[in-house]
């Protein structure tokens, strides 16, 4: 590999600099400044280097801080700025937004101080409330724990639940964050990577909503998520949970295990425009291609390949296949 | 003869990127674009015939295939490429080739 990939890099490094170097005369007859040809060398090197089709020798974070932000843009949502001072793990992300639906003065505050004590449960708690046409509270809970167990969780939803109509400014603050959050052994790694479904996200929630609204119905409804809230973000949050949370039913959950289950099978009954579709491109020249019965063999040179991201080359290529 | 087959490669992707900016910036016109991309066309022909040594060896179940205007393009599964030197696997990949039967004598 490193034999390979320093080879191409090498390889391309040459093609750059040989068209730069050919293109130089063309580039003064149309009166076009020496430096836009070097801007042009200089776009196209990183261009390259940035397809990471060619290994440098530097790790690569920046794929890593995908994760975490649309992890946080979804937070940010919620919780404002309180999420800014979360820190990102990304490894263990598990972005918990439990939505009581305590309604009491005592959180208009919504605890944003052991949101960051427990970063490392990586929970956010944030109260909102949502009026439904009918008038009754709606509870929204989402939690989602992308591959990560939180194991450690304390039971103390009945305290939440129950205390709600007392003063429990105190009391809730002092509650951890996670402790808001249902413990359920469904909540283990497997479940979560391999089906994170309806049973699990039911568990998750199902205690929190129904206990809270039953014991919390209340009459009176107040902006309780914060001062710093505006309208148009509740709005948006609100639709948000109501597709994760509301739907009991759970048969959209498991998104992240349902595309790829499906992806490959497709693959032969689509049109033929798929099913030319792929990353993986071999771009060469053929010396020979023979076939006997159903048995192919090719014979090719001069070829650029790029297999799973990666650029390779090579001068002859030989290759068999079955029909 | 220099194949624009090459052009769809990553190298030759990024350079029409490249030139596409500038064109857009006005700082180059098309038409000077396009003679870069020639000449990226024979560089890259060039440089594979004359730089690259090593071989690969592939094996996998071809799918789909289809000759058109002299070009082979195939669709192979589950292949397996040797000696890269490493073995690496993919689940599908294309290949288009163009004829290189003539094209080898003139290069070299």
């Amino acid at each position: 590999m490193a034999t390979s990939q320093s080879n191409v890099s090498k390889v391309y490094k040459s093609v750059i600099d040989e068209v730069v170097k050919n293109v130089r005369e063309a580039f003064l007859n149309d009166g076009v400044d020496e430096q836009v040809l070097q801007e042009l060398k200089q776009i196209w090197e990183s261009k390259v280097t940035q397809s990471e089709a060619v290994s440098v020798p530097e790790p690569k974070p920046r794929v890593l801080a995908q994760n975490p932000q649309d992890n946080s843009q979804h937070q940010r949502n919620v919780v404002g700025k309180h999420t800014q001072q979360i820190p990102m793990q990304p490894a263990i992300v598990s972005p918990a937004i439990v939505n009581p639906a305590i309604v009491n003065p005592a959180i208009v505050n919504p605890a944003p101080v052991p949101a960051k004590q427990q970063g490392q449960h990586f929970i956010t708690t944030h109260p909102q409330y949502m009026q439904q046409p009918h008038g009754q509270y709606h509870t929204t809970t989402q939690i989602m724990v992308p591959g990560t167990s939180i194991t450690t969780i304390p039971q103390q939803i009945p305290q939440t639940s129950q205390t709600n109509q007392q003063p429990i400014r105190p009391a809730y603050h002092g509650l951890s964050v996670s402790a808001i959050q249902p413990t359920h052994q469904t909540m283990q790694p497997t479940h979560q990577t391999m089906q994170p479904t309806h049973q699990t996200m039911q568990n998750l929630h199902n205690p929190h909503v129904t206990t809270q609204q039953q014991t919390s119905r209340p009459s009176v409804i107040i902006q309780l998520d914060g001062p710093n809230d505006s309208d148009s973000d509740d709005d948006d949050d609100d639709d948000d949970f109501n597709d994760l949370s509301h739907d009991d039913d759970g048969e959209d959950k498991p998104q992240e295990d349902g595309d790829p289950l499906n992806s490959e099978d497709d693959v032969s009954d689509d049109d033929s425009s798929d099913l030319f579709d792929t990353d993986n491109v071999v771009v060469c020249q053929f010396d020979r291609i023979t076939r006997s019965k159903n048995k192919w063999k090719f014979h090719l040179k001069d070829g650029i390949m790029n297999l799973n991201t990666k650029d390779y080359v090579f001068t002859k290529a030989t290759g068999e296949a079955e029909w | 003869m220099s194949y624009q087959l090459y052009r769809n490669t990553t190298l030759g992707n990024s350079l029409q990127e490249s030139l596409d900016e500038l064109i857009q910036s006005q700082q180059i016109s098309p038409k000077l674009a396009l003679q870069v991309l020639l000449q990226f066309d024979k560089a890259i022909n060039n440089a594979l015939a004359s730089q690259v040594k090593n071989r690969a060896n592939f094996k996998g179940s071809l799918n789909v295939y289809r000759f058109c205007d002299n070009v082979w393009t195939f669709v192979l599964n589950n292949v397996e490429f040797r000696e890269l030197p490493d073995t690496i696997k993919v689940d599908k990949v294309k290949v288009v080739a163009c004829d290189g039967r003539g094209s080898s004598d003139a290069q070299t």
